[in-house]
């Protein structure tokens, strides 16, 4: 299926040179996938892992499932099935706890990457007893409210954060004042007749 | 760094009042995502992937925004939801019947995430295209058209429902893109979708559906180019008396292309249309000419980009007269770089919002704004609206195009803005997402 597609795009692209009307549509199709069965497991725990999209072309090598980066430690290999699916197992490596990029490679007959790899997924190394770390937050976290116990430290956090705050301030404004950047809307450039 | 600076200030002037005293909030959430951007997901996994962003805003309270977006780590098609905007964030992914594919990239190379429409109440609905899953062997069906809803503000959405079949590979349904006219007197919500019409690898049709019921129904589907075909239609707009417009594009083998406006007076059952603009590169590859109603005015907008100018502009022009006819063209964009994937919103008293991509040095983009505070006679000077260059050479930008525009929703005082940013990411985890960032609209936007 992967590679009717491709077929059929690259006709597309001629047909609309060809044509008055019409535009051929981008010519990719899915993007590999990885999954885990568990998404997050100590160290040395086999995992199961399994792919989807990626090339049965002739030539097209194996999935290579690397740990830390394409350029990381193999952990897994497997050879599509003929829908371009793959399943495997990793034992999870030696690691921090906390998460960690396990990245799926595949080579076509030149040796380039095949279009839509290579595949990434967050895997989570849990600590030895098993609990994951303190995960980053995602969206900017507020400082907590305080209470009376730990005002002292706040205030602290305050003069140094009021400190840092102001620097910086002035900086950004210094900044503005030499680049002479616009920070309100200016009178229009264009103009209907 | 000003925006940073202003953050930490603020953050210290909070600490301070609020020592002692719990009760009032802990942070304050106005400046978070205005004058610094920040993510719109709450997802804590170092490999993201997010593209193809699209946002709405609550007009009655602009700390609630949805954003819609596809998460190609996984094929999804996911939502963001945010009640203090943006500190929090709530994500999911919508809900897909086992007989579809997931949200992956379409026959036709096509990201399957449509955008995001608010209707009355907490409605907030959402199109997709995915196609039927078909045993091994057998030839893939075209795409449909998928529908999901929210009524509680984006919180939790149903699963998707198909309200457009797909066909054979002689017809796919691809690019959705969806309006809503919220119901005023307590009725349903009107629901307005565009969508591609490809067939045997050429995507030479514009589609448009329409539901009166909230999405519960929808009417056949009525095909609005003309021969000899037209595609890259617009997102429908509804005007206040009842006429529906749309763009379309017809691109020609010369490189030129002409982007022509329809309009139906008939609830769209029918369209007349006819040609606006013809310019080299019209709408790029795969754009599409932006077209928006005044509500205030009843005036007709419409932004596109061409190289009548040399590199990729972001052009505008308006109709006073139901797009009967067509002012001069005003360009938007300046710059060495070239500016690309417009989109526009129009705020309840008129204002009009443009954002855009320029290309930077090093592959890099930036993300532009611009706003008129009297229907598009004037505009103010473009800002920028991201506050770092976009890395393109981390993200998806080479497997999916650069053909997923930032965005921008529109309520009477804020501009709302996302786009696909890969600050976070690296060569390792390849991360991109969605950024968003509002900006302030309560000055008129002409000096003088």
């Amino acid at each position: 299926m992967r590679l009717l597609n491709r077929t059929m795009v690259a006709g597309m692209v001629a047909a609309a040179a060809a044509t008055v009307s019409g535009a051929a549509a981008f010519g990719c199709t899915a993007l590999a996938t990885i999954d885990a069965q568990a998404a997050a497991a100590p160290v040395g725990t086999a995992v199961a892992v399994t792919g989807a999209s990626f090339s049965t072309a002739a030539g097209a090598s194996p999935v290579v499932f690397h740990w830390g980066g394409a350029t990381g430690a193999e952990v897994a290999r497997a050879t599509p099935d003929a829908a371009g699916n793959v399943t495997a197992t990793f034992t999870v490596p030696q690691a921090d706890a906390g998460y960690h990029t396990l990245v799926a490679t595949q080579q076509d007959a030149k040796g380039e990457a095949v279009y839509g790899t290579p595949a990434r997924y967050s895997f989570q190394v849990l600590g030895p007893d098993g609990q994951a770390p303190a995960a980053p937050s995602a969206a900017p976290v507020p400082p907590a409210t305080p209470t009376s116990s730990d005002s002292g430290g706040v205030v602290a956090l305050t003069l140094v954060l009021g400190a840092a705050g102001l620097t910086l301030f002035g900086a950004g404004a210094a900044t503005v004042v030499r680049q002479g950047r616009q920070a309100k809307p200016t009178a229009a450039p264009v103009r209907h007749d | 760094m000003i925006g940073g600076g202003l953050l930490m200030a603020a953050a210290a002037v909070r600490l301070s009042s609020e020592v002692g005293d719990g009760d009032e909030p802990v942070a304050d959430s106005g400046e978070l995502c205005a004058g610094v951007p920040c993510r719109a997901n709450a997802d804590p996994r170092p490999v993201r992937g997010y593209e193809a962003p699209s946002i709405v805003v609550d007009p009655a309270d602009v700390r609630h925004q949805v954003v819609v977006d596809a998460n190609l780590i996984g094929n999804r098609c996911s939502w963001h939801v945010t009640f203090d905007g943006g500190l929090t964030w709530e994500d999911g992914d919508f809900t897909i019947p086992p007989e579809f594919t997931r949200c992956e990239m379409n026959s036709n190379g096509f990201l399957a995430v449509g955008n995001a429409a608010m209707g009355s109440g907490g409605n907030v609905y959402a199109v997709l295209s995915t196609a039927r899953v078909v045993p091994p062997g057998q030839e893939q069906p075209g795409e449909s058209v998928l529908l999901v809803s929210s009524t509680d503000g984006g919180r939790t959405f149903s699963p998707a429902r198909e309200i457009l079949p797909g066909q054979d590979r002689t017809r796919a349904y691809v690019r959705p893109a969806l309006s809503v006219a919220p119901s005023t007197g307590g009725g349903p919500d009107r629901l307005l979708v565009s969508v591609w019409g490809c067939g045997d690898g050429r995507c030479e049709e514009g589609w448009f559906l329409r539901s009166d019921d909230g999405g519960a129904t929808f009417g056949a589907p009525v095909l609005m180019t003309p021969d000899p075909g037209g595609n890259s239609p617009s997102r429908p707009v509804l005007a206040a008396d009842g006429s529906v417009y749309m763009t379309f594009l017809r691109r020609y083998g010369d490189r030129t292309a002409e982007v022509l406006v329809a309009r139906s007076g008939d609830d769209g059952r029918t369209f007349d249309s006819g040609v606006v603009d013809k310019q080299n590169n019209l709408g790029g590859r795969y754009e599409t000419a932006v077209i928006r109603v005044d509500p205030s005015r009843g005036w007709v907008y419409m932004v596109f980009t061409d190289t009548r100018d040399g590199p990729s502009r972001v052009f505008f022009r308006r109709s006073k007269d139901q797009g009967r006819t067509w002012e001069r063209v005003v360009r938007l964009s300046e710059g060495s770089g070239r500016s690309y994937n417009p989109a526009m919103s129009v705020a309840p008293d008129g204002r009009i919002d443009v954002v855009y991509y320029r290309r930077g040095p090093n592959e890099s983009d930036d993300v532009y704004a611009t706003w008129s505070s009297d229907g598009g006679t004037e505009f103010a000077e473009a800002e920028k609206v991201n506050d770092q260059p976009i890395d393109r050479r981390i993200g998806y930008r080479n497997e999916v195009g650069e053909f997923y525009t930032p965005e921008v929703a529109s309520t009477a005082t804020t501009a709302h803005f996302v786009w696909s940013d890969t600050r976070n990411g690296t060569p390792v985890t390849n991360s991109q997402e969605t950024f968003t960032r509002r900006l302030d609209r309560t000055a008129p936007a002409v000096a003088g």
